[in-house]
Protein backbone atom coordinates (compact mmCIF):
# COMPACT_ATOMS: atom_id res chain seq x y z
CA UNK A 1 0.00 0.00 0.00
CA UNK A 2 2.81 2.47 1.21
CA UNK A 3 4.49 2.02 -2.34
CA UNK A 4 1.11 1.98 -4.21
CA UNK A 5 0.38 5.37 -2.59
CA UNK A 6 3.91 6.52 -3.69
CA UNK A 7 3.18 5.24 -7.55
CA UNK A 8 -0.41 7.18 -6.53
CA UNK A 9 1.33 10.60 -5.33
CA UNK A 10 3.92 10.79 -8.64
CA UNK A 11 0.99 10.13 -11.13
CA UNK A 12 -1.14 13.02 -9.90
CA UNK A 13 2.15 15.25 -9.59
CA UNK A 14 2.66 14.12 -13.19
CA UNK A 15 -0.87 15.75 -13.32
CA UNK A 16 -3.55 13.32 -13.64
CA UNK A 17 -6.66 13.78 -11.35
CA UNK A 18 -7.90 10.35 -11.48
CA UNK A 19 -4.71 9.11 -9.44
CA UNK A 20 -6.47 11.16 -6.44
CA UNK A 21 -9.60 9.29 -6.50
CA UNK A 22 -7.60 6.59 -6.16
CA UNK A 23 -5.10 8.05 -3.80
CA UNK A 24 -8.45 8.95 -1.62
CA UNK A 25 -9.96 5.07 -2.22
CA UNK A 26 -7.05 3.43 -0.14
CA UNK A 27 -7.37 5.52 2.46
CA UNK A 28 -10.96 7.27 3.35
CA UNK A 29 -11.37 4.54 5.70
CA UNK A 30 -8.40 5.62 7.80
CA UNK A 31 -9.28 9.39 7.45
CA UNK A 32 -12.85 8.25 8.66
CA UNK A 33 -11.89 6.41 11.72
CA UNK A 34 -9.44 9.15 12.89
CA UNK A 35 -12.22 11.31 12.58
CA UNK A 36 -14.94 9.44 13.74
CA UNK A 37 -13.26 9.53 17.38
CA UNK A 38 -13.77 13.45 17.81
CA UNK A 39 -17.46 13.00 16.13
CA UNK A 40 -20.68 11.55 16.26
CA UNK A 41 -22.39 12.53 13.32
CA UNK A 42 -21.61 10.72 10.15
CA UNK A 43 -22.70 13.66 8.06
CA UNK A 44 -19.98 16.02 9.82
CA UNK A 45 -17.76 12.96 9.95
CA UNK A 46 -17.93 13.13 5.96
CA UNK A 47 -17.31 16.38 5.95
CA UNK A 48 -14.74 16.55 7.90
CA UNK A 49 -12.74 13.69 5.51
CA UNK A 50 -13.84 15.80 2.89
CA UNK A 51 -11.69 18.93 4.21
CA UNK A 52 -8.95 16.47 5.10
CA UNK A 53 -8.36 15.08 1.46
CA UNK A 54 -9.21 18.95 -0.01
CA UNK A 55 -6.17 19.95 2.54
CA UNK A 56 -3.86 17.27 1.73
CA UNK A 57 -4.34 18.31 -2.05
CA UNK A 58 -3.58 21.44 -1.99
CA UNK A 59 -0.27 20.44 0.32
CA UNK A 60 0.73 17.90 -1.69
CA UNK A 61 3.17 19.58 -3.27
CA UNK A 62 5.17 19.96 0.22
CA UNK A 63 4.92 16.29 0.84
CA UNK A 64 8.20 15.38 0.75
CA UNK A 65 8.24 11.60 0.59
CA UNK A 66 9.95 10.88 3.99
CA UNK A 67 7.13 9.76 6.10
CA UNK A 68 4.65 7.17 4.42
CA UNK A 69 1.69 8.94 2.67
CA UNK A 70 -0.55 7.34 4.71
CA UNK A 71 1.33 9.11 7.85
CA UNK A 72 1.32 12.60 6.68
CA UNK A 73 -2.61 12.03 5.76
CA UNK A 74 -3.15 11.30 9.35
CA UNK A 75 -1.03 14.19 10.55
CA UNK A 76 -3.53 16.51 8.46
CA UNK A 77 -6.54 14.88 9.56
CA UNK A 78 -5.89 14.95 13.38
CA UNK A 79 -5.22 18.73 12.41
CA UNK A 80 -8.43 19.18 10.93
CA UNK A 81 -9.92 17.52 14.63
CA UNK A 82 -8.22 19.43 16.24
CA UNK A 83 -9.99 22.60 14.89
CA UNK A 84 -13.25 20.62 14.60
CA UNK A 85 -12.81 20.25 18.54
CA UNK A 86 -12.09 23.63 18.87
CA UNK A 87 -14.96 25.47 16.61
CA UNK A 88 -17.08 23.02 18.88
CA UNK A 89 -15.68 24.15 22.03
CA UNK A 90 -16.44 27.99 21.21
CA UNK A 91 -19.96 27.19 20.31
CA UNK A 92 -20.77 24.75 22.99
CA UNK A 93 -22.73 27.40 24.66
CA UNK A 94 -25.14 26.89 21.31
CA UNK A 95 -24.60 23.61 20.49
CA UNK A 96 -26.50 20.68 22.91
CA UNK A 97 -24.68 18.31 24.69
CA UNK A 98 -24.34 14.68 24.01
CA UNK A 99 -26.94 12.58 26.31
CA UNK A 100 -25.84 9.45 28.10
CA UNK A 101 -28.39 6.77 27.95
CA UNK A 102 -29.60 4.59 30.94
CA UNK A 103 -27.19 1.70 30.16
CA UNK A 104 -24.36 4.54 30.96
CA UNK A 105 -25.95 5.59 33.78
CA UNK A 106 -26.20 2.34 35.49
CA UNK A 107 -22.34 1.78 34.74
CA UNK A 108 -21.44 5.27 36.17
CA UNK A 109 -23.99 3.84 39.45
CA UNK A 110 -21.39 0.48 39.57
CA UNK A 111 -24.64 -1.67 38.46
CA UNK A 112 -23.20 -3.07 35.86
CA UNK A 113 -20.12 -5.52 36.17
CA UNK A 114 -17.04 -3.58 34.20
CA UNK A 115 -16.98 -5.78 31.26
CA UNK A 116 -20.46 -5.48 30.10
CA UNK A 117 -19.57 -1.41 29.30
CA UNK A 118 -20.19 -1.58 25.48
CA UNK A 119 -18.18 0.63 23.34
CA UNK A 120 -21.12 2.88 23.28
CA UNK A 121 -22.05 4.08 26.15
CA UNK A 122 -18.30 4.25 26.81
CA UNK A 123 -18.48 6.96 24.37
CA UNK A 124 -21.69 8.23 25.68
CA UNK A 125 -19.89 8.68 28.89
CA UNK A 126 -16.08 10.12 27.31
CA UNK A 127 -17.57 12.53 24.98
CA UNK A 128 -19.70 14.09 28.09
CA UNK A 129 -16.69 13.96 30.41
CA UNK A 130 -14.71 15.19 27.16
CA UNK A 131 -16.18 18.67 27.36
CA UNK A 132 -14.48 20.17 30.17
CA UNK A 133 -11.09 19.24 28.69
CA UNK A 134 -9.47 22.09 26.35
CA UNK A 135 -9.07 20.66 22.80
CA UNK A 136 -5.65 20.11 22.50
CA UNK A 137 -6.02 17.90 25.65
CA UNK A 138 -9.03 15.79 23.54
CA UNK A 139 -6.65 15.54 21.15
CA UNK A 140 -4.13 14.32 22.96
CA UNK A 141 -6.22 11.70 25.28
CA UNK A 142 -7.92 10.30 22.56
CA UNK A 143 -5.16 9.66 20.49
CA UNK A 144 -3.23 8.01 23.69
CA UNK A 145 -5.56 5.45 25.58
CA UNK A 146 -8.79 5.36 22.58
CA UNK A 147 -6.01 5.28 19.65
CA UNK A 148 -2.89 3.48 21.37
CA UNK A 149 -0.13 5.81 19.84
CA UNK A 150 2.79 5.99 21.55
CA UNK A 151 4.11 9.88 23.27
CA UNK A 152 6.88 9.77 19.90
CA UNK A 153 3.76 9.09 17.23
CA UNK A 154 1.46 11.66 19.28
CA UNK A 155 4.56 14.11 18.43
CA UNK A 156 4.68 13.79 15.32
CA UNK A 157 1.46 13.70 14.44
CA UNK A 158 0.41 16.92 16.49
CA UNK A 159 3.96 19.09 15.92
CA UNK A 160 4.36 19.16 19.63
CA UNK A 161 7.43 18.28 22.06
CA UNK A 162 6.72 15.32 23.95
CA UNK A 163 7.14 17.11 27.15
CA UNK A 164 4.30 18.86 26.29
CA UNK A 165 2.31 15.51 25.52
CA UNK A 166 2.93 14.29 28.49
CA UNK A 167 1.74 16.78 30.47
CA UNK A 168 -1.76 17.48 28.78
CA UNK A 169 -1.89 14.10 28.89
CA UNK A 170 -1.60 13.78 32.72
CA UNK A 171 -3.97 17.15 33.21
CA UNK A 172 -6.64 15.53 30.96
CA UNK A 173 -6.39 12.11 32.33
CA UNK A 174 -6.89 14.10 36.11
CA UNK A 175 -9.58 16.40 34.37
CA UNK A 176 -11.87 13.40 33.16
CA UNK A 177 -11.12 11.46 36.27
CA UNK A 178 -13.05 14.66 37.93
CA UNK A 179 -15.48 15.58 35.49
CA UNK A 180 -16.54 11.57 35.62
CA UNK A 181 -16.54 12.00 39.44
CA UNK A 182 -19.28 14.75 39.02
CA UNK A 183 -21.29 12.98 36.11
CA UNK A 184 -21.37 10.18 38.80
CA UNK A 185 -22.66 12.25 41.79
CA UNK A 186 -25.20 14.10 39.11
CA UNK A 187 -26.55 11.05 38.13
CA UNK A 188 -26.99 9.56 41.85
CA UNK A 189 -28.96 12.76 42.43
CA UNK B 1 -13.24 7.52 40.53
CA UNK B 2 -10.08 5.80 40.38
CA UNK B 3 -7.46 5.01 37.53
CA UNK B 4 -8.88 1.56 36.66
CA UNK B 5 -12.35 2.76 35.92
CA UNK B 6 -11.36 5.12 33.76
CA UNK B 7 -9.03 2.43 32.18
CA UNK B 8 -12.00 0.45 31.50
CA UNK B 9 -13.45 3.21 29.67
CA UNK B 10 -10.80 3.89 27.42
CA UNK B 11 -10.54 -0.09 26.81
CA UNK B 12 -14.23 0.30 25.62
CA UNK B 13 -14.16 3.26 23.66
CA UNK B 14 -11.13 1.20 21.72
CA UNK B 15 -13.58 -1.58 20.90
CA UNK B 16 -16.10 0.78 18.89
CA UNK B 17 -15.95 0.26 15.23
CA UNK B 18 -15.57 3.07 13.43
CA UNK B 19 -17.99 4.11 10.12
CA UNK B 20 -18.24 2.81 7.18
CA UNK B 21 -17.43 4.92 4.10
CA UNK B 22 -20.43 6.24 2.08
CA UNK B 23 -20.44 5.31 -1.28
CA UNK B 24 -19.04 7.30 -3.81
CA UNK B 25 -17.14 9.47 -1.30
CA UNK B 26 -13.67 9.47 -3.68
CA UNK B 27 -15.57 10.87 -6.32
CA UNK B 28 -17.29 13.21 -4.28
CA UNK B 29 -13.94 14.61 -2.81
CA UNK B 30 -12.96 14.50 -6.65
CA UNK B 31 -15.74 16.71 -7.99
CA UNK B 32 -15.09 18.82 -4.77
CA UNK B 33 -11.45 19.43 -5.78
CA UNK B 34 -12.64 20.32 -9.54
CA UNK B 35 -15.66 22.94 -8.22
CA UNK B 36 -13.39 24.72 -5.37
CA UNK B 37 -10.27 24.58 -8.72
CA UNK B 38 -12.70 26.06 -10.65
CA UNK B 39 -14.17 28.57 -8.83
CA UNK B 40 -11.10 29.98 -6.39
CA UNK B 41 -9.20 30.44 -9.66
CA UNK B 42 -7.49 33.72 -9.09
CA UNK B 43 -8.05 36.64 -11.25
CA UNK B 44 -4.59 37.91 -11.35
CA UNK B 45 -4.58 41.98 -12.22
CA UNK B 46 -1.22 43.61 -12.61
CA UNK B 47 -0.50 47.18 -11.89
CA UNK B 48 1.45 49.02 -14.26
CA UNK B 49 4.60 49.28 -11.74
CA UNK B 50 4.29 45.33 -11.17
CA UNK B 51 4.22 44.84 -14.71
CA UNK B 52 7.70 46.89 -15.25
CA UNK B 53 8.57 44.71 -12.70
CA UNK B 54 8.31 41.85 -14.02
CA UNK B 55 9.36 42.47 -17.38
CA UNK B 56 12.44 44.45 -16.25
CA UNK B 57 15.02 42.58 -17.37
CA UNK B 58 13.75 42.25 -21.20
CA UNK B 59 13.16 46.38 -21.17
CA UNK B 60 17.26 46.29 -19.53
CA UNK B 61 18.54 44.37 -22.79
CA UNK B 62 16.30 46.00 -25.32
CA UNK B 63 17.75 48.88 -23.94
CA UNK B 64 20.98 48.38 -24.02
CA UNK B 65 20.51 46.79 -27.34
CA UNK B 66 19.34 49.98 -28.14
CA UNK B 67 22.10 51.99 -27.43
CA UNK B 68 24.87 49.70 -28.39
CA UNK B 69 22.98 49.96 -32.18
CA UNK B 70 22.70 53.48 -32.21
CA UNK B 71 26.62 53.35 -30.97
CA UNK B 72 27.53 51.42 -33.65
CA UNK B 73 25.63 53.49 -36.17
CA UNK B 74 27.54 56.49 -35.45
CA UNK B 75 30.91 54.85 -35.12
CA UNK B 76 29.65 53.36 -38.62
CA UNK B 77 29.14 56.97 -39.46
CA UNK B 78 32.20 58.13 -38.46
CA UNK B 79 34.41 56.49 -40.97
CA UNK B 80 32.82 57.74 -43.74
CA UNK B 81 32.71 60.97 -45.55
CA UNK B 82 29.06 62.08 -44.14
CA UNK B 83 29.26 64.81 -41.88
CA UNK B 84 29.16 62.94 -38.25
CA UNK B 85 27.27 63.58 -35.35
CA UNK B 86 30.14 65.93 -34.04
CA UNK B 87 30.25 67.56 -36.93
CA UNK B 88 26.26 68.33 -36.23
CA UNK B 89 26.98 69.53 -33.10
CA UNK B 90 29.71 71.81 -33.80
CA UNK B 91 27.25 74.00 -36.27
CA UNK B 92 24.64 73.61 -33.67
CA UNK B 93 27.31 75.30 -31.40
CA UNK B 94 28.37 77.69 -33.98
CA UNK B 95 24.61 78.76 -34.72
CA UNK B 96 23.58 79.22 -31.10
CA UNK B 97 27.30 81.09 -29.85
CA UNK B 98 28.34 78.50 -27.84
CA UNK B 99 31.73 77.28 -27.08
CA UNK B 100 33.08 74.94 -29.98
CA UNK B 101 32.89 71.19 -28.84
CA UNK B 102 35.26 70.10 -30.82
CA UNK B 103 37.79 72.14 -29.22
Amino acid sequence: MVNADAELVARVRAGSPDAYTELVRNNQQQVFSILHRYERDLHLVEDLAQDTFTKAWRALASFDGRAPFQHWLSRIAVHVALDHVRRRKRLSGTVSLPEIGEDSVSWLRDELPPRELEARQAREILDLAMQSLSPAEQVVITLMEIEGHSVKEICSLTGDSSVAIRVRAMRARSKLRKAIEALEASEHE
Amino acid sequence: MNDKKLNQLFAAARRETPPAVPAGFAERVQRGLELSATASAPVVTLSFIDQLNRNFTRYAVAAAAMIMLCAALELGQSYTSDPSVDDDLNQICADWGCTDLSQ
